[in-house]
């Protein structure tokens, strides 16, 4: 190479085109057959083509496409298939998981939600949990055969076994590649049985000569072929070591399938289009231990042109991209009767689906058919130069490496693998071997260097084939009847020798001892190449460094997703307690509490509600219960949802109030207010304020009936009633006609509470804190009272009302209970007058009622009755109006009641209709003319000491007037 | 080559498992003991309730728990509906050395057990087994009281020593209902080995 006469002769392959020639002989060949499109498509070789090529046109584009270089790493101009399926294989790679890898996470993590996990286990290298189990020798041997059986002069054997290596190690994979192993005519092509014969009898032949050797080498075992796989003339079998299925290393039932590319049949379309098999790839998928390897024998597309070595890209890539090997897939497998112990073997069937992709290792190899880009005349000359003149044969040539080196700077394979335009991701061995085509059959003389060698381009054009057949020209000579004749067509079609034979590889885990070719084989216009490798093969400890490793894994996931939980936690200014100390009936306390949250990194703005409810199931997963769990003494929470900065307190009201059976019954017997507080925001932490305070007990309010101490007279009636009902007497109530219309509030519920227990003399705190004076008398009351009425004279009256509402609404049993004891009195409704019906009504509260109950309720009634007065242009609107509030007031809630609202209305108004002629309203009515004359000297002559007996004077005291 | 179980197809189930037990039981402790394998003598008494994940392996069987570790403060009793509805395990935790908090574990088994969920998987935990010597709920009286309230588990655990520990999570996880396998991919479990004979030679070269 460094010798200025071979420079020189590389030069003149570098420097090529002289354009005189190229365009001159275009123009003098340019005859009907020879349109260019045939011949493009089809017959690549031929001289004339690329004369044609060789028009203007095509020199411009050459120029602006400069040739690659083995130097130059500027990616070319690609076509599009080649670009296309350099995308697949990118995003194939951009997962970048190693094959096992995929395997393992096939095997172990195949839930949806193992999506995090998966992507940390690819993170982590495969020697982490795999080992390498053991080392397997593997050989790839491909031989274009040119069509022709093999036969007993021919010896196999270096080709299959030498690999040149000082160690002789014992091969445990022969993958053997064919390519023309049929002459490819197209009669032939399409006959199988003669096809499969021609297979079979190489299997034979490989075998006997692997088990030949072994046997003499002492090599236990021998060698079975486990699977095979012809697409017509190129063919894949492989051999492997008997031992290496006997110890379990393989395993998995290998699996085969072919891709075809060549030319269409012309029937079918698409991916349905069927291809008639002369090109393509054939390719099988073994395992052992853990480890896959991916064989695929191609024979790519021929031609000699420049642009020709793009459909061999586009071939390359379609047979990656079409190989699928699915486990199911048993016909492609090809059958093994005829070798020794295969048929004994039981596989275990492939776990999954693989692609090329999904091997660990994979090997490309056949007749790739990549030429060099150098005028074909030119690299003929270089290499006649650097032949023996004398004898014109290839061992002259190949004696030194010298003189075929300088040419692997042109070859295509070289350039478009370094330009990233084929099997991205292979490598290949440095290629120490001359050109492995093309010979003239039976010979080691490159064809076209000989006799032929002036002969002109276009001599060739007077052959009398047909198109088609011209078309298949290449392909298509027949081995078998080779004649003379063909060999001066050979001879004449000059093809330019090139290192269409490689091998190639993919996978870390392989490593290259030797790569060469087979110059002692004549067989065919090809030499065979080999290369041996070497592959570590890994085994998966699933159940100890795997799972360990998985373990680890999950822990840190789990520990990721407690620490997100709480990545944010509120604070709690104020302090997870909320403190409403004593709550007194009707009685508002507010609480305030604060509180703020953190900076995290969802932004400024966090939302929050205030709930009494947690989250249920996944942190994340909030519970949107609709039902409200707030205790029903929680009255206020300001505001229970909003939107603030974080970093900014928060300031929420929270207010407690007791008021009525219900939320008297939800503080329950203990009297104590207990509820917690969710404070609850996304991406937060939940946060807990334990609201607390005590309900201080009210000796009236919400006492039952029957614990309050009765008044004087009338027996039995609870001085609270009988006070609040003489008080209303006293001050005129019957005058007023709004004292059960008004809606109230609660403040005046408050009020009226206070005031009635006041007149009762009992004291809550309330009340003294809004009166400064702790003394009570039931005269200062009433003097209160009267002041207080003589201002608002009303108000006063309306609380009185209002207290004797909440006195029954706070009853923790309701004075008619459900209202079930009235069901009977419904019967035979219609044939009854308002009298009957009002008679039975007495007679079921007669009978019913317990005695208290009863008398507070004739009782109450009797003065109502009195209220709404009768044949008064306001009994009417009275009537409505105290119906509607003691049907809520005497019955259970809604919901809880018997009977409609509407029916309740109508049993109090039939208890106060006019027609009943009961005792106590006869003696309200007597009460009543005597209130309306004396009502304020009566107050001011009492003295009671206690409020009960005291109001219970008064009343007596005014009857007895 | 050893006999992975690769292939098989592993199932996963999500459980919400929640604590109960009253104050001082040591129900944060045993969380954080599995969780973490971390103790602490002074370990806060929770506030509303904690949570945390933890995925566990029983065979071929994935678990993650999502761990609710509830407050035993009787403040925080009325949270707790929220943290066992739903529930799929619940361990009562109760400190071997307080008849109080054995007398509250009752009470969490009878509102459990109340709140009917017959599929909830109920596991009694005797915790504090590193102060035998104090000890004034006996192993009987607990193991009796189980076994009648046919509770699914009852151990004797220790946060401090760890104790039973792991023992307690995975019982737990192995008494789950498994969930429906995902619809096996394609493949599934290979090697069906057809020839006993052949599984033999394996079997037998695989020693060598
Ligand atoms: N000796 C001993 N002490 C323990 C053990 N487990 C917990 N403790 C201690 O008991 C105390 C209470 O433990 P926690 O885990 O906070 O109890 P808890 O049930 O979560 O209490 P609350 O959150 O208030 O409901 C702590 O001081 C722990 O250190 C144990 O197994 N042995
Ligand atoms: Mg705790």
């Amino acid at each position: 190479m460094n010798s200025s006469s071979k420079s020189s002769s590389l030069r003149k392959v570098e420097f090529p085109s002289s354009s005189s020639r190229g365009g001159g002989a275009f123009a003098s060949s340019s005859s009907p057959q020879n349109s260019c499109s045939s011949w493009e498509t089809f017959d690549d070789d031929d001289v004339h083509c690329n004369d044609e090529n060789d028009d203007d046109d095509a020199r411009a584009r050459r120029s602006v496409r400069r040739r690659p270089s083995l130097a130059d790493a500027q990616p070319s101009n690609r076509d599009r298939t080649t670009e296309e399926n350099n995308n697949a294989e990118k995003s194939a790679s951009a997962r970048n998981h190693h094959p096992i890898s995929e395997d393992v996470a096939f095997a172990r993590m195949n839930k949806p939600n193992d999506v995090r996990l998966r992507n940390l286990f690819f993170q982590r290298d495969v020697s982490v949990y795999s080992s390498v189990a053991e080392t397997a020798r593997i050989r790839a041997n491909t031989f274009n055969a040119n069509g022709k059986k093999p036969n007993e002069k021919l010896d196999i054997r270096d080709w299959l076994m030498n690999d040149d290596g000082d160690d002789d190690a014992v091969v445990d994979v022969y993958a053997v590649g064919f390519q023309e192993i049929v002459p490819l005519q197209v009669q032939k092509v399409l006959k199988v049985q003669d096809v499969e014969r021609d297979a079979r009898m190489w299997d034979e032949k490989i075998l006997r000569c692997l088990n030949s050797v072994s046997a003499r080498n002492g090599v236990g075992g021998g060698y079975v072929k486990i699977t095979s796989v012809q697409l017509v003339g190129v063919y894949l079998t492989i051999f492997v070591r008997e031992e290496l299925i006997r110890k379990g290393s393989i395993r998995e039932r290998p699996i085969a399938t072919k891709v075809a590319t060549g030319f269409s049949l012309g029937f079918g379309t698409g991916s349905m289009n069927v291809k008639l098999g002369n090109k393509g790839g054939c390719c099988a998928l073994i395992k052992i231990r853990d480890t896959t390897i991916a064989f695929v024998c191609a024979h790519l597309a021929a031609g000699s042109k420049e642009e020709d070595a793009k459909r061999r890209n586009a071939d390359a890539a379609e047979i990656l991209q079409k190989c699928v090997f699915a486990p199911d897939e048993d016909e492609q497998g090809e059958d093994e009767r005829d070798f020794r112990s295969s048929n004994s073997i039981r596989w275990e069937k492939p776990s999954r689906t693989r692609t090329i992709h999904d091997a660990t290792v994979s090997i490309f190899f056949g007749d790739l058919n990549y030429r060099l880009n150098a005028p074909k005349d030119d690299v003929l000359e270089h290499v006649r130069l650097k032949s023996n003149e004398a004898e014109l044969n290839a061992s002259s040539f190949r004696a030194s490496a010298s003189n075929y080196i300088p040419l692997l700077k042109h070859d295509q394979l070289l350039n478009e693998m370094q330009s990233g335009n084929v099997l991205p991701g292979y490598r290949e061995g440095s290629i120490e071997f001359p050109m492995t085509y093309k010979f003239k059959p039976g010979t080691s003389r490159y064809s076209g260097i000989g006799r032929a060698a002036t002969s002109s381009s276009k001599d060739n054009i007077n052959n009398n084939e047909s198109d088609y057949e011209n078309d298949f020209n290449d392909e298509f000579d027949d081995g078998e009847s080779n004649s003379t004749k063909a060999d001066d067509k050979e001879e004449k079609k000059k093809r330019a020798p090139a290192w269409c034979d490689r091998v190639l590889w993919k996978g870390d885990d392989l490593h290259l001892l030797g790569y060469r070719d087979h110059d002692e084989i004549y067989h065919s216009d090809h030499k065979p190449v080999s290369a041996t490798f070497e592959l570590k093969c890994r085994t998966v400890d699933y159940n100890g460094r795997l799972e360990r490793m998985l373990t680890d894994l999950q822990r840190k996931l789990d520990a990721e997703e407690t620490n997100r939980a709480h990545a944010t936690k509120v604070v709690l200014e104020s302090g997870t307690m909320c403190d409403f100390g004593e709550v007194h009936y009707c009685e508002r306390v507010t609480r305030r509490i604060q509180f703020k949250f953190p900076r995290n990194n969802h932004g400024n703005a966090v939302s929050f509600t205030l709930g009494f409810h947690g989250r249920g199931g996944s942190y994340d997963d909030l519970v949107n219960d609709t039902e409200d769990d707030a205790p029903k003494w929680v009255r206020d929470i300001t505001p229970a949802k909003a939107t603030v900065s974080a970093e900014t307190s928060v300031f929420v009201d929270i207010s407690a109030f007791v008021g009525g059976a219900g939320t008297i019954r939800s503080v329950g017997a203990s009297n104590s207010l207990d509820a917690v507080l969710v404070i609850r925001a996304e991406h937060c932490q939940d946060a807990y304020i334990a609201l607390t305070g005590v309900y201080a007990q009210n000796p009236i309010f919400g006492a039952p009936l029957r614990s309050l101490p009765p008044s004087v007279f009338p027996p039995d009636v609870p001085s609270v009633i009988s006070t609040l009902i003489d008080s209303l007497f006293a001050f005129g109530s019957i005058s007023k006609n709004d004292l059960f219309t008004q809606k109230s509030s609660e403040k005046e519920r408050m009020n009226a509470v206070n005031n009635c227990l006041r007149l009762c003399g009992v004291s809550q705190s309330a009340f003294n804190d809004m009166h400064s004076s702790s003394s009570s008398s039931l005269l200062d009351d009433f003097t209160a009272l009267s002041v207080m009425s003589s201002s608002k004279p009303s108000s006063s009256v309306v609380e009185l009302a209002l207290a004797l509402l909440e006195f029954f609404h706070a009853l923790p049993e309701p004075l008619f209970g459900d209202g079930s004891l009235f069901t009977g009195c419904f019967r035979d409704e219609e044939y009854m007058d308002e009298a009957a019906r009002k008679q039975r009504l007495e007679n079921v509260l007669r009978q019913s009622l317990e005695k208290t109950a009863y008398a507070s309720a004739t009782y109450t009634l009797a003065f109502l009755t009195n209220y709404v007065g009768r044949n008064s242009p306001s009994s009417s609107t009275r009537l409505e109006s105290v119906c509607r509030a003691f049907a809520n007031a005497w019955f259970s809630k809604a919901d809880a009641s018997t009977f409609s609202l509407v029916r309740r209305q109508e049993i109090v108004k039939c208890l106060l209709s006019s027609s009943g002629n009961t005792a106590a309203t006869t003696h309200h009515q007597q009460l009543n003319d005597l209130f309306s004359t004396t009502n304020s000297t009566t107050t001011t002559n009492s003295n009671p000491t206690n409020s009960a007996a005291g109001a219970a004077k008064v009343t007596r005291s005014l009857l007895d007037l | 080559m050893s006999n992975s179980s690769h292939g098989a197809q592993q199932s996963q189930t999500q459980a919400k498992l929640v604590l109960l037990g009253d104050m001082g039981a040591g129900k944060s402790s045993l969380v954080l003991r599995f969780v973490k394998g971390q103790f602490f003598e002074h370990q806060e008494s929770t506030i509303g309730a904690a949570f945390m994940t933890q995925t566990v392996t029983v065979d071929d069987h994935v678990v993650k728990f999502e761990i609710w570790d509830t407050a035993g403060q009787e403040r925080y009793h009325s949270l707790a509906p929220m943290y066992y509805r739903g529930a799929a395990a619940a361990i009562i935790v109760y400190d071997m050395q307080s008849q109080q908090s054995w007398q509250r574990a009752k009470s969490w088994v009878r509102e459990l057990q109340r709140q009917g969920n017959a599929n909830l998987v109920i596991a009694l935990a005797g915790n504090k087994s590193d102060c035998k010597d104090m000890r004034k709920v006996s192993k009987e009286e607990a193991e009796a009281y189980a076994e009648e309230q046919k509770l699914s588990i009852f151990l004797e655990t220790s946060a401090k020593s760890g104790e039973c520990v792991n023992d307690l999570f995975y019982s737990i996880a192995n008494k789950l209902p498994k969930q429906a396998r995902a619809t096996p991919q394609e493949g599934g479990r290979g090697g069906v080995v057809l020839d006993a004979n052949a599984g033999q030679n394996r079997q037998k070269s695989q020693c060598c």
